[in-house]
């Protein structure tokens, strides 16, 4: 065990230390009112892309499931079930339960299932909200009403703590 | 009484006022507060507006099922949360997680301390009418939530510890991130003095408010940096190490005093330590495995080209679904964000645990308050309950 060390503050300060203290503050409202350091993002007209990897809406390949419900066993919302269709079983997934936690995609033994990096969906009435193996075979595709003007990507800098940038792609 | 030809009647006000349960500045708690003029005369804390009976439903689901679970109740220190349970599964199943793994763990919860300490100086700060602060602690912790983003796949729903390892490995990239927020974090810190720490009205509305002395803080039970602001050095990450913590080199920061300023400081430093541990992660961490031998050679050699070779990400063996542990039962502590969280694992052999027992932080800041509530003034009601990081969902489960 490290030596321990119980610090105490200095209190009672002098009145001179007590303005300079205000003007500091001040001071340092003044700087970001220069300076801001903005990080809203200007949803409809810019989006964010989102990294590789990122656990968004999941699609399913149903050409190479293999029915195994191995995914409807580890979900953790019981969002994913299975049905039967022609004599084979293909999951579906309810999105009012989904959690996003891609245990799913991580299990699957033959990657049937992938995370697309989608996120950005609205229904409008629950009953949407279940895909069922053809509508969940398919890549999910919602046009916004307004098109997005650019794809920015966030970027750390030392500087402004978070940048967006115009994403390239 | 008259002056100036005005009459003015002063009548002594005691009675009850309801604080809460709808975040009125209490979050969601409901606080009965006993006045007399504006001094409170007792406090009745009454938890319980989001519970969510996690305890219970852990009896009903699989071992894996629980891992989002018991990451809700506290959702801004998610790692910490899940940390804790897995440590406490793998401890009943008996697995030598690699030292990489360990190294990943101590860095995702580092990150999450930050992202926590963050938020609570934040919302400290709107309850004592600091906007700015709050708008800080929440645009600073976006940095953080950025980097788990790209570590772990989602913001913070991470679910990113499983038993036997971690999910997905360390990237170049994230190194990068890492490195260009801890200088951005390290200028900020800067500022934060200079408007909140040393600004004078924050100084009045803290120093010598809530003041609990260091045998008050033992026997009331409180914990993590509000035990440490009172002078009591103890860490559950010094004392009973996990992770990777043994092998890196960090302090304990407390503070004597025991009142609003000192628990504000203590978290301040505890994020200065965070990054020093985040920084010696990135240049000791070791190569190798991130998922424990007995499980990774249950991945098919397909999938693991794929992934593991390509992606640097861990598939899940079959194994994982609905696995059962042997009997047995198992303790764990870890050292959230808010201090001492303690898990209690009870198998029967089965899929599901038989108990799971969850000692939150924040649960035992309940105790804390209603103590320190007593004999203060009214105004500095939110200044006591903002300084004790009180997190009502983490203290009702």
């Amino acid at each position: 065990m490290d030596s321990v060390k119980i610090k105490e503050y200095k209190k009672g300060e002098s009145p001179f230390n007590v303005v300079s203290g205000h003007l500091q503050a001040v001071g340092a409202g003044i700087k970001y009112f220069v300076k801001p350091q903005r990080i809203t993002l200007k949803y409809p007209d810019e989006s964010m892309s989102l990294p590789t990897g990122y656990r968004g809406m999941i699609r399913l390949y149903k050409d190479v499931c293999i029915g195994c419900t191995l995914c409807a066993m580890v979900c953790p919302a019981d969002a994913m079930k299975m049905v039967t269709d022609q004599g084979k079983k293909f999951p579906t997934i309810n999105y009012g339960r989904c959690v996003f936690c891609a245990f799913c995609v991580d299990i699957c033994p033959v990657d049937a299932l992938k995370e697309t990096g989608v996120h950005d969906a609205a229904f409008s009435n629950r009953r949407e909200l279940i895909f069922n193996p053809e509508k969940f075979d398919q890549d999910f595709d919602q046009p916004p009403l307004r098109p997005v003007v650019r794809k920015v990507k966030a970027v750390i800098d030392e500087d402004k703590g978070i940048k967006y940038v115009p994403d390239t792609e | 009484m008259k002056s100036g030809g005005m009459e003015l009647d002063i009548v002594p006000v005691s009675g009850e006022l309801n604080v809460g349960p709808q975040h009125p500045g209490s979050g969601h708690l409901r606080i009965f507060v006993k006045l007399n003029g504006d001094i409170i005369e007792d406090a009745e804390i009454d938890p319980g507006y989001v519970h969510r009976a996690v305890e219970k439903l852990g009896e009903n689901r699989n071992y894996i099922h629980l891992i989002p679970l018991v990451e809700r109740p506290a959702i801004l220190d998610s790692v910490n949360m899940n940390l804790g349970y897995i440590l406490a599964v793998e401890k009943i199943l008996n697995v030598d997680v690699p030292e990489r793994a360990q190294y990943l763990r101590s860095f995702a919860a580092e990150i999450s301390r930050i992202a926590s300490h963050l938020y609570g100086m934040g919302i400290l700060a709107i309850f004592i009418g600091h906007s700015t602060g709050f708008m800080w602690g929440f645009g600073d912790r976006e940095v953080w939530v950025q980097i788990l983003e790209a570590l772990t796949g989602a913001r913070i729903t991470n679910s990113y510890i499983i038993p036997g390892g971690v999910r997905r490995d360390l990237t170049p990239a994230i190194i990068e991130m890492t490195k260009k927020a801890i200088a951005f974090q390290r200028k900020k810190i800067k500022d934060w003095e200079r408007i909140f720490l040393n600004n004078p009205n924050i100084k009045a509305r803290l120093q010598d408010v809530g003041v609990m002395t260091r045998e008050q803080a033992i026997e009331w039970g409180a914990a993590g940096p509000n035990l440490r602001g009172s002078g009591v050095y103890y860490d559950a990450r010094k004392s009973e190490p996990y992770g990777a913590y043994s092998k890196l080199d960090f302090e304990i920061p407390v503070y004597k005093e025991g009142d609003g300023y000192a628990r504000t400081l203590v978290r301040f430093e505890e994020i200065e330590q965070s990054l020093r541990i985040l920084e010696q992660v990135i240049k000791d961490i070791p190569e190798g495995q991130i998922l424990s031998d007995r499980f990774f050679k249950q991945i098919p050699p397909t999938r693991l080209k794929k992934w593991w070779e390509g992606q640097r990400r861990i598939v899940m063996p079959g194994y994982y679904a609905s696995f059962r542990p042997p009997k047995g039962e198992a303790i764990s502590r870890v050292e959230a964000g808010r201090g001492e969280l303690v898990y209690y694992v009870v198998s029967d052999g089965s899929a599901k645990p038989y108990r799971l027992r969850m000692i939150t932080p924040s649960y035992r800041s309940i105790y804390v308050m209603k103590n320190l509530l007593k004999g203060a003034r009214y105004a500095d009601l939110v200044s006591i309950y903002g300084s004790l990081d009180y997190f009502p969902p983490e203290a009702d489960r």
